[in-house]
């Protein structure tokens, strides 16, 4: 089974920032209330996490709190790796995503 | 009791580079707002004829003129290339749209994520201390500049806040202002001190990064930093004047066969 979000549809075309001083579409209310309860809902369901359909494209700074930002609230390093898909035409986001992930995992580690 | 006036005399001027006529758009227009007085400066305009011609031209003047907080949001609707805004949610779609109608070609990713990051830090980090004695209409705002010299396919992006510069954000009192822009400007540095932040500077840094005439200039406090790329050292040098708040201005060269893959 699959787990479909589409940032575009189902959150907003223009996500911007880390919190939400910065504006109502932030990294850390896509996490919230998007990737979180995706990702506990079940124990192995894909999560696919399209981000293709926005305007301004991503800020690092949205990027890093919503998807890195999961590690920060006890998601596992492992269950990212085996469970969420970036799905995107700008493969520069997913790279830029995984790094984020893998920096904060190794700050867990250290 | 009379008011005071400021009569800013530019007859004698020849030329004014981006840079310079933002920071004066800021520094003019924060000064209208804050004395309350829209009628605090009163302009001479260039004798010179070409020179006055782009000095309305521009929208430098409409943008200089007896005015308030009023004059600014009008400029939105005329959409002048000097405008100030407060809002990203009111204020940064205009702002890439314009850039996009002046570029035809419409606004390159990079920089929609440099100005959105650049944006990002001064609603974040510039107008954090709240004791920096600035009215109520100033907090948050910044001063912005696009202009295309289709003679020289040159353009340039100038966006300024008038907040805590990034050298006074910083407790390193040993090091140059240029050395902290440069601290600053590195991946994972933030003066939050959280290990996870501080990503932002890569974004502003990348559309400049892939061809060898396009530039970054910051400057901020008594620092000036010039960014090519990763390639290439950084120039740093020290002001003798300080520009109290941060200045972040990208130079392109149109015509520099640059494909930006990220379209």
């Amino acid at each position: 089974m699959t787990i479909e979000i589409d940032i575009a549809r189902d959150f907003s075309k223009k996500p911007f920032g880390r919190n939400e001083l910065d504006g109502k579409y932030s990294g850390k209310r896509f996490r919230d209330e998007h990737l979180l309860p995706a990702l506990t809902a079940s124990d192995d369901e894909i999560l696919t996490v399209n981000l293709d359909g926005v305007e301004r494209g991503f800020g690092s700074s949205f990027l890093e709190e919503a998807f890195a930002g999961l590690l920060r609230q006890n998601i596992g390093y492992d269950t990212l790796k085996n469970r969420l898909r970036i799905m995107t035409s700008n493969r520069d986001y997913e790279s830029e995503i995984w790094e984020y992930i893998d920096e904060q995992n190794e700050r867990d580690s250290a | 009791m009379s008011q005071e006036i400021i009569i800013l005399d530019f007859s004698s001027l020849e030329e004014i580079s981006a840079a310079g006529a933002v920071a004066l758009f800021a520094r003019v227009t924060s000064a209208q707002i804050s004395s309350g007085n829209d009628q605090l400066f009163q302009i001479i305009q260039p004798k010179k004829h070409n020179v006055r011609k782009q000095f309305r031209g521009s929208g430098l003047f409409n943008a200089l003129r007896p005015g308030g907080r009023r004059k600014l949001d009008k400029l939105w609707d005329e959409k002048s290339k000097f405008l100030s805004g407060y809002d990203q949610e009111k204020h940064l779609d205009p702002t890439l749209d314009l850039i996009g109608d002046t570029l035809d070609d419409g606004t390159p990713n990079h920089l929609k994520e440099a100005i959105n990051e650049a944006i990002l830090n001064i609603q974040q980090h510039a107008y954090r201390d709240p004791a920096n004695g600035l009215s109520s209409g100033l907090r948050r705002r910044w001063w912005q500049y696009c202009y295309l010299d289709r003679d020289s396919n040159r353009f340039i992006f100038v966006i300024s806040d008038l907040g805590q510069s990034i050298p006074s954000s910083f407790s390193q009192s040993h090091r140059s202002h240029e050395e902290l822009i440069a601290h600053a400007m590195k991946k994972g540095v933030s003066s939050t001190g959280d290990p996870w932040r501080g990503k932002g500077s890569q974004n502003i840094k990348d559309p400049v990064e892939l061809e060898v005439s396009d530039k970054l200039i910051v400057i901020s406090g008594n620092g000036l930093y010039v960014y090519n790329s990763s390639n290439i050292k950084e120039e740093l040098a020290g002001l003798s004047y300080p520009y109290y708040g941060t200045l972040i201005a990208w130079s392109f060269d149109l015509l520099g066969g640059k494909n930006d893959n990220r379209n």
